[in-house]
């Protein structure tokens, strides 16, 4: 029995050191003893293999279905598209968010989880301000860019190419806030999954809501997610 | 979260970048995970169900900020050992003997001729792998799923001579009994 017969399975599986493998490597050039153990152990392994795979396919081929990945709801949103609704400030010093529209991004954005505002319409971001949200409707001077800040900043042509972000109200969500004027609007951010995620890594159709409550300096106090299948709701309303 | 002043324009980013990487790795390592199970003996919705909480788990672990160091072992080891939790099931597959019905079902069906070989080749593998200890078959299933022996040793609690000395044993044992 050569020395280098007991280390031939560490060596096949590449883990010797160095210049232990070295070593085996130059023994086995010249030992048919060693170079037919090795044989054996490699048939061996990969019998145990096949054996493992035909097995495994046995039991799961069959009864295979197509289940969404719960962690993939906590993971949330590497769908087509991924919507967060943000809630106004808690503590009111901020503006909520109101919208601006943009046609092409209305065309383009996947969609959203809530229905479509009667006014105003949508609005794209530009790329000066991605990452940061702000009013319309109010005067320039007043507006907190940055408080809603969510998004990495993106290139201008990247954005247009993606049309992947755009920001409405959302007046029919329940604005949970304290100490904010009822009936202000929550405001909805959608952006394009393939942003951020490997394309085609979530089911079509799912998205996630975000609640947000904003500190008075604009950061988050708290967050809270929650997984929708668009889809799923979507026939639900209809005929 | 609660109570502490967190900017969103930072937590969302940390929080997709969470999501890429457990997606990527759900993406890698589902199939071996669910293979890992199966061979154990958990039945496919058992080891579905493993890896859902595994990968849940994962999500939770990257979430409260712990170490992101060797992921592939450590949702390995959460798999196993919420396997072991499932003590019933754990041992059906290869400690218990294997019946012809049962491989009959492993087998490839392409040929007549390729179904006989395979079924006396399937028969005298299940023999030979019921001969090894649990520690046996799973270092070699581990191997089989592509984790070092360091790897190994971190998911079934072993230092990593001794999961050496145990694939040694286990492919010597299974060399020796198939007579390949």
């Amino acid at each position: 029995m050569c020395e280098c017969s007991e280390k031939l399975i560490a060596w096949m599986d590449g883990e010797l050191a160095d210049g232990e493998a070295a070593a085996v490597q130059q023994h086995l050039e010249g030992c048919p003893a060693c170079q037919s153990c090795l044989a054996s152990y490699r048939l061996a392994s990969a019998s145990f293999a096949e054996y493992c795979d035909a097995a495994t396919a046995s039991v799961v081929a069959p009864r295979a279905r197509l289940k969404v990945p719960r962690w993939a709801f906590a993971a949330a949103a590497a769908a087509s598209a991924v919507a967060l609704v943000l809630f106004v400030p808690k503590h009111g010093t901020m503006s909520p968010a109101s919208a601006r529209e943009n046609a092409a991004a209305n065309q383009s954005t996947p969609r959203s989880l809530a229905p479509a505002p009667a006014s105003p319409a949508l609005a794209p971001i530009d790329p000066a301000a991605v990452g940061e949200v702000h009013s319309s409707a109010a005067p320039a001077a007043e507006r907190r860019p940055g408080n809603l800040a969510v998004f990495p900043r993106r290139a201008k042509s990247e954005h247009v190419a993606t049309s992947g972000l755009s920001v409405r109200p959302v007046a029919n969500v329940p604005v949970r806030s304290e100490g904010s004027p009822a009936g202000e609007p929550a405001i909805e951010i959608a952006f394009s999954s393939d942003s951020i995620f490997p394309a085609g890594a979530m089911p079509e159709g799912v998205s996630f809501v975000a609640e947000v409550t904003l500190a008075a300096d604009g950061s988050a106090e708290q967050m809270r997610l929650q997984p929708r299948l668009v889809e799923f709701q979507e026939r639900k309303v209809r005929p | 979260m609660s109570g502490e002043s967190i900017p969103l324009g930072a937590t969302l980013p940390r929080f997709a970048t969470r999501t890429r990487e457990t997606t990527i790795l759900y993406r890698e390592l589902r199939k071996p995970l669910l293979r890992y199970l199966v061979c154990l003996g958990l039945s496919a919705d058992e080891a579905r169900d493993v890896v859902q909480e595994a990968f849940v788990s994962l999500q939770e672990h990257l979430a409260a900020g712990r170490s992101q160091e060797n992921m592939r072992a450590w949702l390995y080891r959460v798999a196993h050992n919420r396997a072991r939790n499932r003590q019933t099931s754990y041992d059906r597959r290869f400690s218990g003997p294997l019946e012809g019905a049962e491989i009959a079902t492993m087998l490839d069906e392409r040929t007549p001729e390729r179904r006989i070989l395979q079924l006396e080749k399937f028969g005298q593998l299940a023999g030979a792998v019921r001969q090894l200890t649990d520690q046996e078959r799973e270092c070699l299933l581990l191997r089989g799923g592509g984790l070092r022996y360091r790897e190994i040793g971190e998911v079934l609690g072993l230092p990593t001579s001794t999961v050496g000395d145990t694939v040694e044993r286990a492919i010597k044992k299974l060399a020796e009994k198939c007579n390949v």
